[in-house]
C-alpha cells in the first residue's frame, strides 16, 4: 500500500536529528542585521516618498492658490486698507489722459486706472479700480489732476480701499483709495521678462508701445463700482490674448513636434558608475498634451574588478504625455507627466558558475513635475522644472544575479541656461538594492549600488 | 532561539530542497520571517508546529517566486491509481536511517518533491496543494503518484543492492 510507503516515511524521518551548525548561525546573524537595515532604509525610503509628495502638494498649493484668480473675477474688497499710506506726488506719473501718460518703461506701465471722479460726500463714495489680468505687470498711474484734493481718512474711508493682491501673477501693487483722492503707494513693479509681442506688434516702434499703450497686448482692465452712479465701464479695446504664442517650443503650433537629448550621470556613489541617456521625441497634440517617445540607454558599472563581467546595460522607452492644469499661459503650473514605460536589455553578468540569464525588464514609471511658464509675456517656455517620478520595475531573472525588482523615487530640478539647453540635479532613492541577497552572499566583495543616488543631468532640445 | 529552532526547522528544509547547503541558507530565511511574526504567536499552538509551517510556507513562496512557468505540466484529467507495494517495510527500516530517506525524498524532481511532502509527509490535502503550488488536482495527484513510484524503485533498489553485498 502506497499509505504504507507514506507512513513509513514520516516515522523514519522523524528519527532524523541535525547537529546545530555554529556557521549557520553567523549567516543567520548577518541575514538579520541586513533585514534591520533593509527596515530602517524601507522607513527612510517612506519618509522621503512621503515629504517629496508633501512639498510636490504644498508646492503645488501654493502656486495654484497664489495664482488662480481669473482675470474675470471681481476681487472681494478688503475693509483694512493693507497698508497706511502716504500721499506721495511723487509716484502719480499720469494725467486723466492715459493716452499722454508716462510709463517708466515699455515693460512697466501696462496698467492705467482712470482718474477717479469723486466727491467729498463720505457718505456717497464711489471706488474705482482696475483688476489687472493674470501675470500682468502694472504700473497704477492715477491722475493728477486730482492730486491737489485731501486726503481725509476716516473709518469709512477703508471700506473704499480695495487691493490688487488677488490678481494673479506676479504683480504685488497694493493701491488703497480713499475717499475724494486717490493714494498709491509704494508700486513695486516687478520686471522679470521682456514682452514678447506678436509679430504686428512687434512692428510698433518702441517708442509708439510707450506712447499708445492700447498696443500692449496683455491689458485686461476691468472697471468695477460699489456705485451704480459712475459705471461707466473703461473702454480700452485691447487686442485678444495670443493663442499662438512665439518663442514657445511647447505650444508654438509650427512646432508640434520637438526632439531632445537627455543624458545624466551618478555622481554618488562613485564605485558604482551610472550613466544614462537618452532622446526625446515628442509632439504637442494640443494646447494640453503632448506625448513623447522617450528611448534612453542606461549603463551601469561596477568600479571593481572582483568578477569578470560586471556591466548591466538597460534600454528603455517610454511615453508621457503632459498636461497643463491652466487655463491660460500665465502663470508657474503643474505639469503632470504620466509616463508609461517599458525597459528592456541585457545584462551580461556572469557571476556565478552556471548562471547566466537574459536580463528582462518591466517598468512602470509615473510621476509628476512641474514647469514654469511665463506669464508676464504670455509666453510660454520653461525657465525651470522640477519634479518627482516613481519607478517600480521587475523582471525574471536567475535568482543568482540581478535582482528581480526594485522600486525607485527620484526628484529632480531642471535649469534652462538657454532657450534649449537646460541642466539639473537629480536625487534618487531606491528601495531596494540591484542584488538579490543570495547574489551579495556568494559576491561579498561586491559593492551593491548605494540606495541613496545623486545626480547630474543635461537636456538639449534640438527644435 | 536559533539553537531550538534549528533542527526542526533543518529537519523541514532538507524534504523540501536540494541540498544541505541550500536547506541551511532556508533555514536562516525561515527562522528570520519566524523572528519577525513571533508577536502573531498563539501558545495554545505547539511551538514546533508553529515554526514548522512557517517554514513550510517558506519554502513554498520561494518555489513561487522562482519557478518557471514551462516547469509546469499539467495533468487535469489523472486519476490517482494505487500502486502495488513491492517492499517490505519492516526490512527496510532495518536497511534504511533517515538521512537515506532524506537523499531520496532529494532526489525527486522540483515540483513531485514539493507535493509529496505536503502531501505524504506534511498532511496538506491536495485541494490545499493546488492552491499553494497553483497546480490542479490532478497534477497533484500525478506528483504524488510519480513520487511513490520512485521512492520505491530507489528502496528495492538500494535493498537488493544490499543483498547482492
Amino acid at each position: 500500500m502506497s499509505n504504507q510507503l507514506d507512513d513509513f516515511f514520516k516515522n523514519k524521518l522523524q528519527e532524523s536529528t541535525f547537529e546545530y551548525d555554529e556557521s549557520a548561525w553567523e549567516n543567520a546573524r548577518v541575514l538579520i542585521e541586513n533585514d534591520e537595515r533593509s527596515k530602517k532604509r524601507r522607513y527612510l525610503f517612506f519618509m522621503f516618498a512621503g515629504l517629496s509628495i508633501l512639498m510636490l502638494v504644498g508646492l503645488s498649493s501654493y502656486y495654484i492658490g497664489r495664482h488662480t484668480a481669473s482675470p474675470t473675477d471681481t476681487p472681494a474688497y478688503d475693509n483694512t486698507p493693507m497698508q497706511t499710506n502716504t500721499f506721495d506726488e511723487t509716484k502719480i506719473i499720469a494725467n486723466s489722459d492715459y493716452k499722454n501718460s508716462k510709463v517708466s518703461s515699455d515693460d512697466a506701465a501696462l496698467a492705467v486706472i482712470e482718474p477717479l471722479v469723486t466727491n467729498n460726500d463720505l457718505t456717497n463714495t464711489t471706488t474705482l479700480g482696475a483688476i489687472v489680468g493674470e501675470a500682468r505687470q502694472v504700473h497704477i498711474t492715477p491722475g493728477n489732476d486730482k492730486k491737489n484734493n485731501t486726503t481725509t481718512k476716516t473709518e469709512n474711508n477703508k471700506k473704499n480701499s480695495f487691493n490688487l493682491s488677488n490678481a494673479q501673477g506676479v504683480v504685488s501693487t497694493t493701491t488703497t483709495i480713499y475717499n475724494s483722492t486717490t493714494v498709491v503707494t509704494n508700486p513695486k513693479i516687478v520686471n522679470k521678462a521682456t514682452p514678447k509681442l506678436s509679430e504686428n506688434q512687434n512692428a510698433t516702434s518702441t517708442k509708439d508701445k510707450q506712447n499708445d499703450l492700447r498696443q500692449l497686448p496683455l491689458l485686461n482692465l476691468q472697471y468695477f463700482s460699489d456705485s451704480n452712479e459712475k459705471n461707466v465701464a473703461l473702454s480700452i479695446e485691447m487686442p485678444a490674448l495670443q493663442k499662438d504664442v512665439e518663442g514657445s517650443p511647447i505650444v508654438d503650433s509650427s512646432q508640434k513636434f520637438y526632439f531632445g537629448i537627455r543624458s545624466g550621470m551618478a555622481l554618488v556613489p562613485l564605485k558604482f558608475m551610472d550613466f544614462e541617456a537618452g532622446v526625446e521625441l515628442g509632439y504637442q497634440i494640443n494646447r494640453i498634451w503632448s506625448i513623447s517617445f522617450q528611448p534612453k540607454y542606461q549603463y551601469q558599472s561596477l568600479a571593481q574588478n572582483t568578477v569578470d563581467k560586471s556591466e548591466i546595460e538597460q534600454f528603455g522607452f517610454g511615453l508621457r504625455s503632459s498636461a497643463y492644469n491652466l487655463e491660460a499661459e500665465t502663470v508657474r503650473s503643474i505639469h503632470v507627466p504620466l509616463m508609461l514605460s517599458y525597459a528592456f536589455g541585457s545584462q551580461s553578468m556572469d557571476l556565478t558558475d552556471k548562471l547566466s540569464s537574459r536580463y528582462l525588464k518591466n517598468k512602470i514609471s509615473f510621476g509628476v513635475a512641474y514647469v514654469v511658464i511665463d506669464g508676464i509675456t504670455g509666453t510660454i517656455y520653461q525657465s525651470e522644472a522640477a519634479g518627482a517620478s516613481s519607478t517600480y520595475q521587475s523582471g525574471w531573472l536567475a535568482e543568482h544575479t540581478f535582482n528581480r525588482h526594485n522600486a525607485e523615487v527620484m526628484i529632480g530640478y531642471d535649469r534652462y541656461l538657454s532657450h534649449r539647453f537646460s541642466v539639473g540635479v537629480q536625487a534618487r532613492y531606491r528601495v531596494r538594492d540591484q542584488f538579490t541577497e543570495a547574489f551579495n552572499k556568494q559576491n561579498q566583495d561586491i559593492l551593491a549600488p548605494s540606495a541613496f543616488h545623486l545626480g547630474l543631468q543635461a537636456n538639449f532640445k534640438l527644435f | 532561539m536559533h539553537k531550538i529552532c534549528y533542527g526542526s526547522l533543518m529537519s523541514v528544509c532538507v524534504r523540501y530542497k536540494v541540498d544541505y547547503e541550500e536547506a541551511k541558507s532556508s533555514v536562516n530565511a525561515g527562522f528570520l520571517k519566524i523572528l519577525n511574526n513571533l508577536n502573531r504567536y498563539d501558545p495554545k499552538v505547539p511551538f514546533e508546529a508553529w515554526i514548522k509551517r512557517i517554514m513550510i510556507n517558506h519554502v513554498i513562496d520561494e518555489f513561487r517566486k522562482n519557478r518557471k512557468v514551462q516547469e509546469l505540466i499539467e495533468y487535469t484529467d489523472f486519476n490517482e491509481k494505487q500502486i502495488p507495494d513491492m517492499v517490505d517495510y519492516n526490512e527496510a527500516d532495518k536497511v534504511f536511517d533517515a538521512s537515506d530517506l532524506e537523499s531520496m525524498i532529494m532526489s525527486l524532481p522540483p515540483v513531485t518533491k514539493k507535493v509529496f511532502n505536503l502531501f505524504a509527509l506534511d498532511g496538506y490535502s491536495h485541494k490545499e496543494i493546488c492552491k499553494m503550488l497553483d497546480i490542479s488536482e490532478g497534477t497533484s495527484k500525478w506528483h504524488v503518484n510519480s513520487a511513490r513510484k520512485k521512492l520505491q524503485e530507489l528502496i528495492n533498489q538500494k535493498m537488493n543492492a544490499q543483498k547482492v553485498i
